[in-house]
């Protein structure tokens, strides 16, 4: 859904690193090296980032606006 | 006890404790894992959300951010108030937001501290919303013990190692490099002829590089009066603040145990 404040496992907070993870894989770079950068060592950590699937910004598109509503 | 740090960089400190008991250390490190107290977001009263988060998921989200501060406070169950909270063992916290685009994400840093507890981390998501959605919300935090809740754990990793030592003969070696090979942390090295330990200490005694040495020239044991332990918290206390606060707790249990001892009649 939303990055995981914590991870499962270890209890690591990862939440904060999601934006810069996002932000480096959008451009191309090796998943494995920024993490390695953000340093997320163990695997239990680095699978949080890349399992995760932002879900919600799915569901933020059937969000239906209390001003559009009124108009249909 | 000799105390040497190895490392205190990303958040993680190893020290060695040479001639320390490996019970002393473990207790050490349980406490540091269980009884520690930290703040954490316990009580979370929602006024308004039109997020597309469940106003669960919103205080679950809120629970696990680590706090800083409330050295003032006092623990709610050993607080006067019977456990309902007050303003001696609460701290409270507001979040008050309405996205003015789309895909706007909320962070930890939005929240206002009322009290003497902030958040340690400034950069943590809470939410994500489009452009009118809001979310209001009051969050009162308690100082708490890691063996009721995880989010009372001030750490995320803390473990004790024994120190590992490594063994080579150099008459049964023939340098084949099988064990450099094997080993898993990539620690063995060959140098002028013989087969070297580039950093002992990040041998995890897992003896691959035994298993895989046909001469068996290499051999791995450990010394379980020297042991290495290790701390990375979560952002409440820095890490050597929990080594000494676990210290204090020990402390403190031993005094309470001898304060009852000697409060027994004399019969005893």
């Amino acid at each position: 859904m939303i990055i995981p404040v914590r991870c499962f496992t270890c209890g690591k907070v990862i939440a904060d690193k999601w934006d810069e993870f996002k932000k480096e894989v959008a451009k191309g770079e090796n998943p494995s090296k920024v993490l390695d950068s953000l340093g997320i060592k163990r695997y239990c950590c680095r699978r949080m980032f890349l399992s995760n699937v932002e879900l919600i910004e799915e569901s933020l598109k059937f969000y239906v606006r209390p001003k559009e509503e009124g108009k249909t | 006890m000799d105390v040497k740090v190895l490392s205190n960089s990303d958040g993680q400190l190893k020290f060695v404790a040479k001639d320390a008991d490996p019970t002393f250390m473990n207790a050490i490190r349980r406490i540091i894992m269980a009884e520690v107290a930290i703040p954490a977001i316990e009580k979370v009263y929602i006024a308004e959300n039109t997020s597309v988060l469940y106003d669960d998921i919103i205080a679950h989200r809120l629970g696990l951010i680590p706090l800083k501060g409330g050295e003032i406070l006092t623990l709610t169950e050993k607080c006067d108030c019977d456990k309902k909270g007050c303003p001696k063992c609460e701290s409270i916290l507001t979040l008050e937001v309405e996205a003015a685009e789309d895909n706007f994400l909320v962070y930890s840093g939005r929240m206002k501290a009322e009290g003497s507890v902030f958040p340690a981390n400034n950069n943590i998501p809470i939410a994500e919303m489009n452009a009118g959605q809001k979310l209001t919300l009051e969050a009162h935090a308690r100082l708490g013990l890691g063996k009721n809740h995880a989010k009372w754990q001030p750490v995320s990793a803390c473990a004790v190692k024994y120190e590992p030592i490594i063994e080579i003969d150099s008459k049964k070696c023939d340098l084949c490099g099988a064990c450099i090979e094997e080993c898993p942390k990539k620690i063995l090295k060959e140098k002028d002829n013989a087969i070297v330990v580039t950093s002992l200490w990040d041998c995890t005694l897992c003896k691959l590089c035994e298993e895989a040495c046909p001469p068996a020239a290499i051999k791995i044991s450990y010394d379980d009066r020297n042991s290495v332990l290790i701390v990375e918290t979560t952002g409440s206390l820095t890490n050597d603040e929990l080594v000494l606060a676990a210290c204090d707790v020990m402390l403190q249990k031993c005094e309470e145990l001898k304060s009852s001892i000697k409060s027994l009649p004399e019969a005893f």
